[in-house]
């Protein structure tokens, strides 16, 4: 017996922050609907790669449920390189025997990107019992093929992020290009928020699969625009733009990428409400995007000087995007840029936004 | 004689492999590589250079903030740029926030399984095989303690968060100074975390690491290394603007027993034993063992984080501890009393923060440029260097703190610190090298900063 709906629960992960405004992130409520739903917590294993360890900090950072509910009443983390367990030839055969013991019904986790060049040789995480290294790549097809479902946490692992940026010496791929899309999903971020990471988890434990958009993103989190709730979004709609860091104004100028992001940071905040990027007057770095952070360079340029590989604005297109962009909440000065063909957005990105926010159930209104 | 191969190296952040030849009960020689590199100082080239503040944050998710700040002082020292008193004084918060972060979590989730039995909860168990050398009372009080310390993980994460914007890969470090504006509200936000912190460092994690320390008195016995010392200096203080920058945390170096300066001029990568051809990776190199590099000053290996960071600050109760302090137990010593002396700096700083002062200058990019920007991470010295052609970046390198620590041998074939300090130590048992982890994990290594 569930305890809540899934669609009461989807408003949980997202009403929170829409009506509070501040990050109560996952609500109190649903840490106490988990416990005692689950009869035996399903097997988690969270493996890093090419990874800067971020990720697994982020994870720290979860209120509710925080991390030790999280690990004693929603999921059996088996292992997890950061947090604990043995050293040695033993941490491998530990994962590999929690890996069979649970074959076909455990969740894998990963974060970080996959080096394949070289062999994989550019990480390698461990000896086998004839002392030959063991690479990351190997372990990761290895426990993929076993697993019911793979999570990419961060964009490295998810899309290959900052550890794959040109000229990826090390050949550093994403999951989205190793893993079939039906087993895969997407939690982007550098890093993701804890929510973004917690209340998937959350959802596949309660519910199974969440629904996810073109890039293998849950639309519950990334369904929406950083633009649309912007807090200085009226200086946008007034054409008052920041042109120094610190002072008041869009931060369009100093390059904000908030148009093109799809993430809920504007409403959920980070560091349990704290902060965040827009907030402390840091213009939005696309983190969250598939193309990060090659697609948000330059960081601090504004974004018609953003060029997108393999999009192109046709006129047919525009009128298309003139009309999501609209119903997206994208303004005059921006759409003025579509229609001149100076911004690209991803085709598939704009016509998302406007209707998964309704049908997931999940968006502000 | 017993060869062994240690890896993975479970809570140390990165890839680490060390390989052990142990002799009479003891390691003899020791060879630790990085076996992870993402190559991210090559995915600059070509970029504008203000972007290199953000990029190269991403090689640390566990002290960004030391990476941002590094990064901004390079492009301001290149473009010549000062940046405004608030800009100065956030960014002490902001690292000193970042310290207080990392030296908590070291201890209590990276060293601390190594001496008590963890939580009997996946993902900590099976922890380590040890023989409890404390009483089960202060055993379980520990274990409280480790929980405790997730939470003040978030808490000090939302501090920095205040003026950061957000942790980790915070986003207020901008070449020029900082985005997030000095008041009322936010000073009170930041205090009354901090004060929660500085509470649990004093009537928590020293006493911890003292009754630690009481009751595993062979753990000062081991892991010495060579003894010397370099910091880089960071925390700059008001007076410093006029002429040489002054620091709370002095840069120096302590050689032999003796004390000296430091040119950062004077620190050179040697590769002799690195996957590396100048900056190009070589993967088939022979006789290469790791992705790391091996910086050296004057042909040197020095060991850097919060050790010696201490002893060239003169902390009184580190001095005390003599030679002792030079050792597995004695780094941990030395980060607590560190994490203790700044909580109580930060508390002063954050009043020189002055409400509706500027935070941050334009600044003024040239197409050919050149800069160094140094400082300390919790895990030691950090140095970065940017070279400006046609108005991008043209090369960029960064040593990192682990990049000294567990660096390979180096040209003349003289091991890294890190290699240095498991000579000696004691195996008892070769199917549990308690004792090697012990030293490893004193030293705060982060294999992602390292090879980068």
């Amino acid at each position: 017996m569930k305890p809540i709906s899934r669609r009461k629960f989807l408003e949980l992960c997202a009403a929170s922050a829409a009506t509070l405004g501040l990050s109560q992130t996952l609500l109190p409520e649903l840490a106490e609907a988990l416990n005692g739903v689950l009869q035996k917590k399903p097997t988690v294993l969270w493996i890093q790669g090419a990874a800067c360890s971020g990720c697994s900090m982020s994870l720290l950072n979860s209120v509710h449920p925080d991390l030790k509910a999280l690990l004693t009443e929603i999921i059996n983390l088996r292992h997890h390189p950061q947090l604990g367990g043995v050293s040695g030839q033993s941490a491998l055969e530990h994962l590999r025997q929690a890996a069979e013991q649970a074959r076909g019904k455990f969740l894998l986790i990963v974060e970080g990107a996959v080096p394949t060049a070289a062999g994989g040789n550019y990480c390698t995480v461990g000896v086998d019992a004839q002392g030959q290294a063991i690479t990351f790549q190997t372990l990761v097809k290895d426990l993929a093929a076993k697993a019911s479902l793979v999570m990419a946490v961060g964009t490295c692992a998810a899309y290959g992020g900052a550890a794959a940026a040109k000229p990826n010496l090390t050949g550093c791929k994403g999951l989205n290009a190793l893993v079939d899309a039906e087993k895969l999903i997407n939690v982007p971020g550098c890093p993701p928020h804890p929510d973004w990471i917690v209340g998937t988890l959350a959802h596949l434990v309660m519910y199974g699969r969440p629904e996810v958009d073109d890039f293998g993103r849950p639309k519950m989190f990334y369904g929406g625009v950083v633009h649309d709730n912007c807090p200085r979004r009226q200086y946008f709609d007034n054409s008052t733009f920041a042109l120094t860091f610190g002072e008041p104004g869009c931060l369009l100028e100093v390059g904000c990428k908030g148009p093109m992001t799809f993430a809920d940071c504007s409403l959920r905040q980070w560091n349990g409400g704290t902060n965040w990027c827009i907030r402390s007057g840091s213009p939005c770095i696309s983190c969250t995007h598939p193309e990060f952070p090659a697609g948000s360079l330059p960081l601090y340029g504004r974004m018609e000087r953003i060029s997108f590989a393999g999009i192109k604005v046709t006129a047919d297109t525009v009128g298309k995007l003139a009309g999501t962009a609209t119903a997206l909440g994208i303004g005059a000065h921006l759409a003025g840029n579509i229609i001149k063909g100076r911004v690209g957005i991803l085709k598939k990105g704009v016509q998302r936004g406007g209707d998964t926010v309704d049908k997931t159930g999940a968006g502000p209104n | 004689m017993t060869k062994l191969v240690l890896a993975p190296i479970s809570r140390v952040p990165g890839q680490v492999q060390i390989e052990l030849e142990i002799e009479g009960g003891k390691v003899v020689r020791s060879k630790v590589a990085g076996t992870m590199a993402r190559g991210l100082e090559a995915t600059l080239k070509g970029h504008d250079p203000r972007d290199a503040q953000l990029l190269t944050q991403r090689i640390c998710g566990i002290c960004p903030v030391a990476h941002g700040i590094a990064a901004a002082q390079a492009l301001e020292k290149a473009f010549g740029a000062a940046i405004p008193e608030n800009a100065r004084v956030m960014r002490n918060l902001l690292l000193g926030a970042n310290f207080l972060l990392t030296n908590i979590y070291h201890f209590y989730q990276i060293a601390l399984p190594d001496y008590v039995h963890s939580l009997p909860l996946a993902p900590f168990t099976p922890g380590p095989a040890i023989t409890p050398t404390l009483p089960v009372q202060a055993n379980a009080a520990l274990v409280q303690h480790f929980l405790l310390s997730l939470e003040m993980s978030r808490t000090v994460q939302e501090m920095l968060a205040v003026f950061g914007g957000k942790m980790p890969h915070p986003s207020a470090v901008v070449p020029g100074g900082v985005t997030e504006n000095a008041d009322a509200q936010k000073v009170t936000a930041f205090r009354s975390r901090l004060r929660e912190v500085a509470d649990f460092i004093k009537n928590v994690y020293l006493p911890d690491v003292h009754t630690l320390a009481w009751y595993n008195p062979q753990a000062f016995a081991y892991g010495a290394g060579a003894g010397n010392l370099l910091s880089l200096g960071a925390y700059p203080l008001k007076d410093g603007l006029r002429g040489q920058p002054e620091f709370y945390f002095k840069s120096g170096r302590y050689t032999n027993g003796q004390p000296g300066e430091v040119d950062p001029d004077k620190i050179k990568e040697e590769f002799r034993y690195a996957w590396y051809e100048g900056d190009s990776f070589q993967s088939e190199k022979p006789g290469a063992y790791s992705w790391v590099k091996a910086p050296r000053y004057e042909g040197t290996a020095y060991e850097v984080g919060a050790l010696a960071r201490m002893v060239i600050h003169g902390h009184s109760g580190v001095k005390a501890l003599g030679d002792k302090a030079f050792s597995a137990m004695g780094r941990h010593i030395a980060r607590a009393e560190e994490s203790l002396l700044l909580a109580g700096a930060l508390d002063e700083w954050l009043n020189q923060l002055e409400p509706g002062k500027p935070v941050a200058v334009n600044l003024n990019p040239t197409p050919l440029a050149q800069g160094t920007g140094i400082t300390e991470a919790p895990q030691g010295a950090l140095l970065h260097r940017l070279e400006v052609k046609n108005a991008v970046i043209h090369n960029y390198q960064v040593i990192a703190p682990a990049t000294w620590n567990a660096s390979p041998r180096d040209d003349s074939g003289k091991p890294g610190p890190l290699e240095q300090a498991l000579v000696g130590t004691p195996v008892p048992d070769t199917t549990n090298p308690l004792e090697v982890y012990r030293v490893i994990r004193s030293f705060d290594l982060c294999l992602a900063c390292a090879a980068h």
